[in-house]
């Protein structure tokens, strides 16, 4: 199945995009809605509104594929249309539908059985974009959203339940359908509500790198949703932090400063990881530093910042990345806030707890926290 | 559900022992020597204690005779107390199974509590939120939250207000698809909305058409802080911080009334509660002077319900 293979490799990094350079508007084109992805208050977000496979799925397939590419061509006739792709009918092309679901069903077990999560949920949501019908998509998603795991997830994809912010089918389906996949060059500026899906490099002369890249931005009833984008997973890139160690190496040159992932946060502290690539920090004693350390909460203006300690560090592999655990010292109630909307959950009470201690301070209770 | 008169009060906290009855005594006798008729229910339908409060070991006769049609009325069930204008309903206790009355039992109280003719009905309910509680919380057009500064309390206190809220929005979902949203039964499924941002997302997705009238219950639904057994001033803050956690995860609006001081004369004399001493072992205390400020501010707020039905002050 031709549309399927092209998303696979699309999943896996192995497309070539050369008709990138044929579009007239240059770089805009290939990052759609992403101008208002980032203006702070777009009002309600459409449904899924690049649907980036199409403009290949028309260009390279010889329409020896009719059901799928034309129905892909099809969705960026109309783009940002509240229903545009489930209810068209599907008497012409029931038989092929009908495999294709086949076939997405089982391209998601697959990355499912694997734990890639953001590209199973991605495979459903280019299928429902090309045209399958949401009522057949749906129970491949709730079977998604079943996933628990009790197993150590370091490093792995969130769970479909907690990127969609919701085990609510209901809930998840409009979290999925409105939120935007998009194919974007991969820089490194890409904001905190960014997942990056598939990374791969265009076989161009100017082999531009590009990510393949899912908003989680819906809101849903003038809400953000809960804890989708703001899970604060294991996954890289989908948070990062702006950290200065404090005191300086070498009194004639400013404070240290260097970018990190978060791969873990809780209201205590964080996990950092930096990639030393220049070798900026070889030779830094940095267990027991004095930090500063600022995250951009997404939805607000100001980056939230707190002094920090660092824990504990970890070399990590033979490449320069280096490990941290961050405690975070005296924050103030404001970044305590900022804190508490990362994490997911039981945003509430999380919060409410910080409110206490910030407010009370019964340090004696702080064990309670989270599974309050 | 039917509404209890503008001049009710229900009392609620969560939390057992946070000084729910004590602080609707303190606050009958103020409202009753402000020269109001005064009518103190005991809505703790499993552990009613208010009246050994008021000094009346036994009570000849308790709400339990009223549930089973004893007696045709409250009226009937009135007992002096030792407070002036004061009078009490009490609670019974000896019938277990009328601890959960049904929904046709609970509605005919409400009747009844409708008819009671009195300045003020204060209704002292018991801890948790189950079900019962939370319905007559609901019918009390004005709505106390009892929390101590223990971090246990206040978060009972806001899981309280948490539980009004949820089942306010599920009667609200009576009827539609999503009916069994909030059904107790089901909040423990995996699937289950766990905040109320989830529940409203939900109903906005499936039946909008529902969601008006829900916010319509949710603006209207209004409740009273009351900080009690504060021991320093940092300790009033619990207030505003329940305050800011409701309008924020609930979009609902709270009114701090007061906080009550730590008072160890009011403690004192909970260990024995000899029938005349109430006022008198506890007037030099903290306690029953802080609960003068917010009886004036309930009688104040009563009276303003009272003559513009929607306008409410502050
Ligand atoms: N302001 C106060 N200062 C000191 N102690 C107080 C104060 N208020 C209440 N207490 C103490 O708290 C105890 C419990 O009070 P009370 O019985 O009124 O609580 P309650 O919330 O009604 O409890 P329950 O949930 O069991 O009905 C009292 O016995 C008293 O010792
Ligand atoms: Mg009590």
């Amino acid at each position: 199945m031709k549309l399927i293979d092209e998303w696979k490799q699309l999943l896996s990094g192995e497309l070539d995009r050369p008709a990138w350079r044929d579009e007239e508007d240059g770089r805009e084109a290939l990052m759609p809605g992403a101008e208002e992805s980032h203006s702070a208050n777009s009002g309600p977000v459409d449904t899924f509104q690049d649907a980036p496979d199409s403009a290949d799925a028309s260009d390279s397939s010889d329409s020896s594929d009719t059901s799928g590419s034309s129905n892909a061509s099809g969705s960026s006739d109309a783009p940002g249309s509240p229903e545009p792709y489930g209810s068209s009918d599907s008497s012409e092309n029931g038989p092929s539908a009908s495999s294709l679901l086949r076939a997405v069903e089982r391209c998601v077990d697959d990355y499912a059985s694997r734990s890639e999560y953001l590209k199973a949920l991605s495979i459903l949501k280019l299928a429902s974009a090309s045209g399958l019908p949401d009522d057949c998509l749906k129970p491949v998603l709730k079977e998604l959203l079943r996933v628990q795991s009790s197993r150590n997830r370091d490093g792995q994809d969130p769970l479909p339940r907690e990127f969609l912010g919701t085990p609510r089918l209901h809930i998840a389906w409009s979290v999925l359908t409105r939120d935007r996949l998009a194919i974007v060059p991969d820089e490194p500026i890409l904001g905190s509500d960014c997942w990056i899906v598939a990374r791969g490099t265009d076989v161009g002369p100017t082999a531009t790198p590009w990510a393949l890249v899912w908003w989680g931005r819906t809101e849903v009833a003038g809400k953000v949703r809960p804890a989708g984008r703001r899970t604060v997973s294991r996954r890289k890139l989908e948070l990062t932090a702006a950290v200065a160690l404090l005191g300086r190496a070498n009194p004639r040159q400013g404070p240290t400063r260097f970018t990190a992932q978060i791969t873990d946060l809780t209201p205590r502290g964080a996990g950092i990881e930096v990639k030393d690539r220049f070798d900026r920090l070889h030779g830094i004693q940095l267990k027991d530093k004095k930090i500063r350390i600022a995250l951009c909460v997404p939805g607000r203006g100001e980056p939230i910042s707190t002094l920090g300690l660092i824990c504990w560090t970890e070399e990590k592999g033979d490449e320069r990345d280096i490990r941290m655990g961050i405690k975070f010292v005296d924050p103030m109630p404001e970044f305590m806030e900022g804190v508490a909307e990362l994490l997911s959950g039981r945003r509430d009470v999380q919060y409410l707890w910080n409110l206490i201690e910030s407010n009370i301070g019964q340090a004696e209770n702080t064990g309670k926290l989270g599974n309050a | 559900m039917i509404q209890l008169p503008n001049h009710t009060w229900a009392i609620a906290g969560g939390k057992g022992g946070v000084g729910k009855s004590l602080l609707t005594v303190s606050l009958a006798y103020w409202l009753g020597r402000l020269k109001n008729d005064v009518t103190l229910l005991d809505g703790d339908l499993g552990g009613a204690n208010l009246h050994t409060m008021l000094g009346l070991r036994i009570p000849h006769c308790t709400i339990d005779d009223f549930i089973l049609r004893r007696v045709p009325s409250l009226d009937h069930l009135l007992l002096e107390t030792a407070l002036p204008n004061v009078k009490l309903i009490a609670g019974g206790s000896d019938v277990p199974a009328l601890a959960n009355p049904n929904f046709g039992q609970k509605t005919r109280l409400v009747r009844a509590m409708n008819a009671i003719d009195t300045d003020f009905l204060m209704v002292d309910l018991g801890a948790g939120s189950s079900l019962n509680t939370l319905d007559l919380f609901l019918a009390a057009p004005n709505k106390l939250v009892v929390l101590t500064p223990q971090p246990t309390s206040i978060q009972n206190a806001y899981g309280f207000i948490k539980a009004a809220f949820f089942r306010l929005v599920s009667r609200g979902l009576r009827g539609t698809s999503l009916q069994d949203l909030l059904d107790p039964a089901n909040l423990r499924d995996e699937g289950a909305p766990q905040s109320a941002e989830e529940v409203l997302q939900e109903v906005a997705i499936t039946e909008p058409g529902a969601l008006p009238d829900i916010e319509e219950r949710v603006a209207n639904l209004k409740i009273h802080i009351i900080v009690n057994m504060v021991r320093a001033p940092k300790e009033e803050r619990v207030g505003p911080v329940v305050s800011e956690v409701c309008r924020r995860f609930l979009g609902m609006e709270t009114t701090l009334l007061g906080c009550v001081p730590y008072d160890p004369q009011m403690e004192k004399w909970a260990a024995v509660m000899d029938r005349e001493s109430f006022v008198n072992r506890t007037a030099e205390g903290g306690a029953l002077r802080a609960s003068y400020d917010i009886a004036y501010r309930i009688a104040e707020r009563t009276k303003n319900k009272d003559s513009t039905a929607t306008k409410w002050i502050a």
